[in-house]
């Protein structure tokens, strides 16, 4: 017999500092998880940038879409990337709240077009809040 | 506490209520409409836009919370430490036996932790233990299982993303499976596992969160009188295609893909590493009111049956038909395992140190093998060796342990079935887990005897592989090595090629030692890349050596799937059965034709000039004609993709569909002479048999096989020319001599100090062996 070696591959935990992470699996899937890197709190009114960690096991090129649905008083300056199928990528995108508050954001990553994410996998919330 | 935000609540509200539609449990009509006309919006998707209402903002949270609060059947509230307290909330208890209900849960955290919300389980999955290699017990286990098993009714769920965000109030989604029917009191209980503030190297986020409820006598679970509506029995009523009673492997899953039974919930016969479980016809399984979508399977040699059923009130019973696409033994073709477990890997250790002969024989049974190999090995080494008999057996499908049985509500009375005898097991070991397993695993094979001489315990055992064999071999049993290829890849899918593995693993290693000094008789593969495991038996044969090689499962370590993933046909006069059935099995391999595969295609009647004999003298080199009688069966076309994948990929290592021809149906079918493809065609994999010819020209002593590389390979035909022995590669010689120099450079250190000198003795022998035959080679 042999004992089953623990799961390796793409889409383990991804060391980083962004607070945003993309996996790209060898089936071009997305994936995107919270870090565990802190995000911060903003100023209301002050375009805040997220960093966002692309690691890249599928060799993928192309656009690295990111969508979001609007919430009223947050800002989001949602960039297309061009992924260049090296393996670790950075990029980012950037978010303004209008006012003091609290708020969810719902992104959706996407490459290669109608290529969907494993499962809804390629879409995270996050909470933004804003202080003065 | 301060109020939660109203955008972010409402966001987190609208995944919980979407969450519940994805599961097919949504919350009712009436309710969604009220939440849509709450946002003045005829689309939840647009829920967030409630902030447009003239409503204050500590309205909007009080409608929201009003409307929701009748669907929530946990409140958890999460203190300054992280720890997670339940409450029952307002959602009535009502389970379904066999089923899943979906809720939601409210959770308050004042202190905006970031945490993952877990659900913690009594399931029996949580019971027994698959982790462990203890190998002595001292009281049966049954003493203190039963209870645990017995209370071990509930399963709970919270469905992805089970993160929260660190709002002060969010919602999120639990599914409760019930094994049981009627009004029974639980506890659900979640804890909030903090991955971000985690400083334990000694337990995980998890297992610190519930760690650190032990230290306060609070109650942390949520209590409910769950009121469950009782399943109905249903019968199987399973077929041949003849007709005849059967063992099949039965995959019930509802319209949410959910297997049932519950994975988390089985209790041998039915492994919670399987999705299937082996049924009987005429035997039970238990489903809740609805529609089922129920696949059945008998092994390899039968197409998949799919169909939908409707559970209702009135439903006891369901016809399926097996379809069976080829039968080796109306050939005389018969298959067997030789490597299968009953303990360890995926077994579960406890209880009760594996499982019985009578749930292995369903597993065998259920993959339609004749012959399973049920090897003992360390793990419950010393409670499994009292299955040892030195006879096959081929026992009822009894449930094990009926008191665990009866505690998991295991009612059902297994059947006898038309086709019980046409499948056996055979008790032996596989030397893994002992001093000489760094050598490779040994499989030894029809033993009169399992202990080594002069041992009571693994440990005192030889800590190389050669003393073990003889002795082995002194009792007339076949005896080889697993898992062949483990260490031996080389990077390259080139057949054969003259790269030297590093031997790190635990593949055939000390073969290339062995079988020169007539120890060794087989290795077993069919597992991995057929180039890491064919090599080294390509080497050998070319050399002259009469090495077999065996498919193989390693079930269930290497495949959970079932016995019979890789297999091995053997050529016999007649079925191997009663207690001699290894034997006859064995005498059939040494002797008789054989061939072993993933079972998808098969090569009968190999004959070289119309003769199947295994040796095959030919008087001068010139043309022999290879025939034989080959099927194989592949879908017409690729499987779909499962959902979310872009293509269908096979699984790994032995599988016919790896060979399909781009989006034809054709494979290719090869003649391979000293390890080399003289010939090919290509073969329609429609399930027909198709008579095959080649012409293939022999220019000196020699071995011919047909493959369909990953699919099968048959034991070769020796054809000595002129009474000389195959001495077919010098290359192939000097392989296995700096192969054994190698061996000796990663595994002597292992070899006792004592046992040094003669396994080095051994060696040298072996070597010398190699390089006699290197000078007899008659070509590169």
């Amino acid at each position: 017999m042999i004992h089953q070696a623990p799961a390796i591959g793409c889409c383990g935990p991804v060391e980083t500092d962004a607070p945003l992470a993309v996996t790209i699996n060898p089936e071009a899937r997305v994936n995107v998880a919270r870090s565990g890197a802190p995000i911060g709190t903003l100023k209301p009114g002050e375009w805040h940038t997220l960093a966002v960690t692309v690691v890249n096991d599928g060799f993928v090129t192309g656009p690295l879409a990111i969508e979001a649905e609007p919430v009223i008083g947050v800002q989001l300056d949602l960039p297309v990337h061009e992924l260049t199928g090296e393996h670790r990528q950075d990029a980012a995108l950037r978010v303004r709240l209008d006012a003091p508050t609290v708020v969810d954001v719902t992104l959706t990553f996407r490459a290669l077009g109608a290529l969907g994410g494993l499962a809804t996998h390629s879409t995270v919330n996050l909470l933004l809040s804003a202080r003065e | 506490m301060s109020d939660p935000a109203v955008q972010p609540l409402f966001a987190s509200a609208i995944r919980a209520v979407r969450k519940r539609q994805d599961l097919g449990d949504p919350l009712p009509a009436d309710v969604v409409t009220h939440l849509s006309k709450l946002t003045h919006l005829s689309k939840l998707t647009h829920l967030s836009k409630l902030e447009g209402s003239s409503l204050s903002e500590a309205e909007r949270r009080s409608q929201l919370e009003t409307l929701l609060r009748p669907f929530v059947l946990v409140d958890v509230s999460i203190d300054e430490q992280g720890i997670a307290v339940c409450a029952a909330g307002s959602a009535p208890p009502r389970l379904v036996q066999h089923g899943w209900r979906s809720f939601l849960v409210r959770v308050a955290n004042p202190h905006r932790i970031d945490a993952n919300l877990v659900a913690t389980n009594s399931g029996v999955y949580g019971v027994i233990d698959h982790q462990s290699h203890s190998a002595r017990i001292a009281l049966h286990d049954t003493l203190t299982v039963v209870p645990r098993i017995k209370d071990a009714w509930l399963e709970a769920a919270i469905a992805a993303p089970g993160d929260l965000s660190g709002l002060e109030v969010e919602y999120k989604i639990i599914s409760l499976y019930s094994r049981e029917g009627g009004v029974r009191p639980g506890g659900v209980s979640l804890v909030a596992a903090d991955e971000h503030n985690h400083h334990s190297l000694s337990r995980s986020p998890l297992g610190a969160a519930g760690f650190r409820t032990n230290f306060e006598l609070r109650e942390y679970a949520a209590s409910f009188d769950f009121d469950c509506a009782p399943a109905r029995e249903i019968q199987l009523d399973i077929r041949e295609p003849d007709g005849w009673s059967c063992m099949a492997a039965i995959t019930v899953r509802d319209a949410q893909g959910r297997s049932y039974p519950s994975k988390a919930m089985r209790l041998a016969p039915d492994m919670f590493f399987h999705e299937h479980v082996y049924r009987a016809t005429g035997e039970m399984i238990r489903l809740p009111q609805g529609r089922y979508q129920i696949a059945a399977i008998r092994g390899p040699e039968y197409r998949q049956v799919l169909l939908e059923a409707d559970v209702d009130a009135g439903t006891e019973s369901v016809l399926i038909t097996l379809d069976r696409w080829v039968d080796p033994a109306s050939h005389g073709y018969y298959s067997g395992d030789p490597h299968i477990h009953a303990g360890g890997c995926s077994h579960y250790n406890v209880p009760s140190e594996g499982v019985t002969p009578e749930t292995m024989i369903r597993h065998v049974r259920g993959e339609g093998l004749w012959l399973g190999s049920v090897l003992t090995w360390a793990p419950c080494y010393y409670h499994q060796k009292q299955f040892f008999s030195g006879e096959s057996i081929s026992p009822p499908a009894e449930l094990e342990y009926p008191a665990m049985q009866a505690a998991q509500g295991m009612t059902w009375s297994p059947r006898a079935t038309d086709r019980d005898a046409e499948s056996a097991l055979r008790y032996d070991v596989e030397v893994s887990g002992f001093p000489s397993s760094h050598s490779g695993h040994v499989i030894l094979l029809g033993l009169t005897d399992q202990d080594y001489p002069g041992t009571s315990l693994i440990e005192d055992w030889p800590s190389w592989n050669l003393p073990v064999l003889r002795w082995g071999k002194e009792q007339n049993a076949l005896v080889g090595y697993a898992h062949c290829g483990i260490g031996l890849s080389v990077g390259t899918e080139e057949l054969p090629n003259y790269i030297v593995p590093s031997f790190q693993g635990i593949g055939s290693n000390e073969i290339v030692v062995d079988v020169p000094l007539g120890a060794a008789d087989f290795q077993c593969g069919a597992e991995f890349a057929p180039a890491a495991e064919l090599n080294i038996w390509y080497h050998l044969l070319s050399v002259g050596y009469r090495t077999l090689m065996l498919g193989e499962t390693d079930y269930p370590c290497i495949y959970d799937e079932g016995p019979g993933v890789g297999r091995t046909y053997v050529r016999l006069a007649e079925p191997p059965a009663g207690p001699q059935a290894i034997e006859a099995w064995i005498t059939g391999l040494r002797e008789s034709a054989s061939y072993f595969g993933d079972g998808r295609s098969h090569v009968f009647d190999l004959a070289v000039d119309g003769d199947v004999s295994r040796e095959h003298p030919v008087d001068a080199p010139g043309p022999v004609r290879v025939s034989a009688t080959v099927t194989a069966w592949l879908p017409e076309q690729p499987p779909p993709p499962p959902a979310g994948r872009p293509v269908y990929s096979a699984p790994v290592g032995w599988h016919l569909e790896r060979d399909r021809i781009g989006a034809s149906r054709a494979v290719v079918l090869e003649v391979v002479l000293n390890g080399v493809v003289v010939a090919s065609q290509e073969l329609v994999a429609d399930g027909t048999e198709q008579e095959v010819a080649f012409d293939v020209t022999v220019e000196r002593s020699s071995w011919l096989a047909l493959r369909i590389l990953r699919s099968v390979h048959t034991q070769p035909v020796f054809l000595e020319v002129g009474g000389r022995p195959i001495r077919a590669s010098r290359r192939s010689a000097q392989w296995l001599h700096d192969s054994v120099d190698q061996l000796w450079k990663v595994k002597s250190g292992f070899i006792r100090d004592t046992e040094q000198d003669a396994a080095r003795q051994a060696y040298d022998e072996a070597q010398a062996m190699y390089v006699s035959r290197r000078e007899e080679c008659e070509a590169d």
